[in-house]
């Protein structure tokens, strides 16, 4: 039964490498820049995106009733003495250590989003296909960005949500 | 191709929308971020997500309508378009040659003018002369053929078994200011003197037009 999961897996990574080859080799420029702006920001935002990630599960934890391990948790907030805080106490803090990187990722996000709007601005009258399509690689890595800007924002406010409902509850 | 430039024009400005919706969609978020369930987080994200995704759609098949045209560009822009004589017929009772030209390019060309060089046989009574820069100004549009007419010297004799003409045509091309020259000779034999059609041996395969029955 093992052997068999493991060889649909096997067979699963196969296609999807088959799959991403041939999705590389088709696409376009602009869909590239689409992945290139996905996978860089993906780096700038991972520490977001596993930080809210744990701290959402701690949070939920907490203000289910449980008590969750702390450990993680107090390395991550950033006070002095972490141990005597409570569970939805040591939660905000956390949120809050997380609150820098997530104004950098968002600072460099509206950056890349001006440079776009910004290429966007002059419109070449003789020749609107080239306004619809000119500029069109800032605006792929613009679009790459999004979605992790999106994943940034939805995950952070779940951890927020999750972070109030744990001190409400407590 | 055209269905993608179609749905890229309805979609781009939804591209440029989108960024105003997320941007005021963030601002009433926050507005009542302090007691939001994550309920809404889940709602507001599928509903941010579906948005994105139709942007990111229509860019990459935007992206995709592009690239398709500027291929087609490069193929159109890559095949010489001169124009080729498929056939040719004498009309005996218009007294004119009729050339069928086709144009197997991607680009129009422009038919300028003619000439004609008559060169008697044994058995023509007629003497040799030449007709020159006749204008015709006939546009034969991409993948396409014209029937052009060539009439020849007013009063002369009908072409007997064994006359020559040497008949050219000068064209314009759209990428340049130079003026070609296509020339065609046609011998008439006894099928031709007849008014038959003389067709080149060999033919691209392509849906054309039966050629009109020639002479009565």
């Amino acid at each position: 039964m093992r052997f068999l999961l493991d060889l649909l897996w096997v067979i699963l990574a196969v296609l999807a490498a088959w799959g991403l080859a041939v999705g590389l080799l088709l696409a376009t420029p602009q869909e590239l820049a689409v992945l290139l702006g996905f996978a860089v920001f993906m780096l700038l935002a991972s520490r977001l995106l596993w930080g809210y990630g744990a701290l959402s599960v701690f949070a939920e934890g907490v203000g289910r009733g449980e008590q969750p391990d702390r450990g993680q948790a107090e390395a991550a907030a950033r006070v002095p003495e972490p141990e005597r805080l409570g569970f939805a106490a040591l939660a905000s803090f956390w949120l809050a250590a997380l609150e820098p990187y997530r104004y950098a990722f968002y600072a460099v996000y509206l950056v890349l989003m001006l440079v776009t709007l910004a290429s966007k601005l002059v419109l070449p009258l003789p020749d609107l296909w080239a306004w619809v399509t000119g500029s069109t690689l800032f605006e792929g890595v613009f679009w790459g960005a999004s979605v992790v800007a999106l994943l940034v924002w939805s995950i952070s406010s779940l951890a927020a949500s999750l972070t109030a409902k744990a001190a409400s509850s407590a | 191709m055209y269905i993608d430039y179609i749905i890229t024009l309805i979609c781009q400005p939804s591209i440029s929308s989108f960024l105003i919706l997320q941007c005021s969609i963030e601002v009433i978020w926050m507005k009542h971020n302090a007691n939001g369930s994550v309920q809404s987080v889940v709602i507001w994200t599928l509903v941010l997500a579906l948005l994105l995704g139709f942007a990111i759609g229509s860019f990459s098949a935007a992206s995709r309508a592009r690239a398709a045209v500027t291929a087609a560009e490069s193929l159109a822009a890559g095949i010489p378009p001169a124009p080729v004589v498929t056939s040719t017929r004498y009309d005996k009772a218009n007294d004119a040659l009729t050339l069928r030209v086709l144009n197997p390019g991607l680009v129009p060309v422009k038919l300028v003018d003619q000439s004609i060089i008559f060169k008697p046989g044994a058995a023509s009574k007629q003497e040799a002369y030449a007709l020159t820069a006749i204008p015709l100004g006939v546009e034969v549009a991409p993948l396409s053929e014209v029937e052009v007419q060539l009439k020849l010297k007013p009063n002369a004799e009908k072409l007997e078994v064994g006359d020559v003409l040497a008949a050219s045509v000068s064209f314009t091309h759209p990428y340049s200011r130079d003026l070609y020259v296509l020339s065609h000779v046609f011998k008439v034999n006894e099928e031709a003197a007849k008014g038959k059609e003389q067709g080149e041996p060999k033919q691209p395969q392509m849906n054309k037009a039966k050629p009109k029955k020639g002479g009565k």
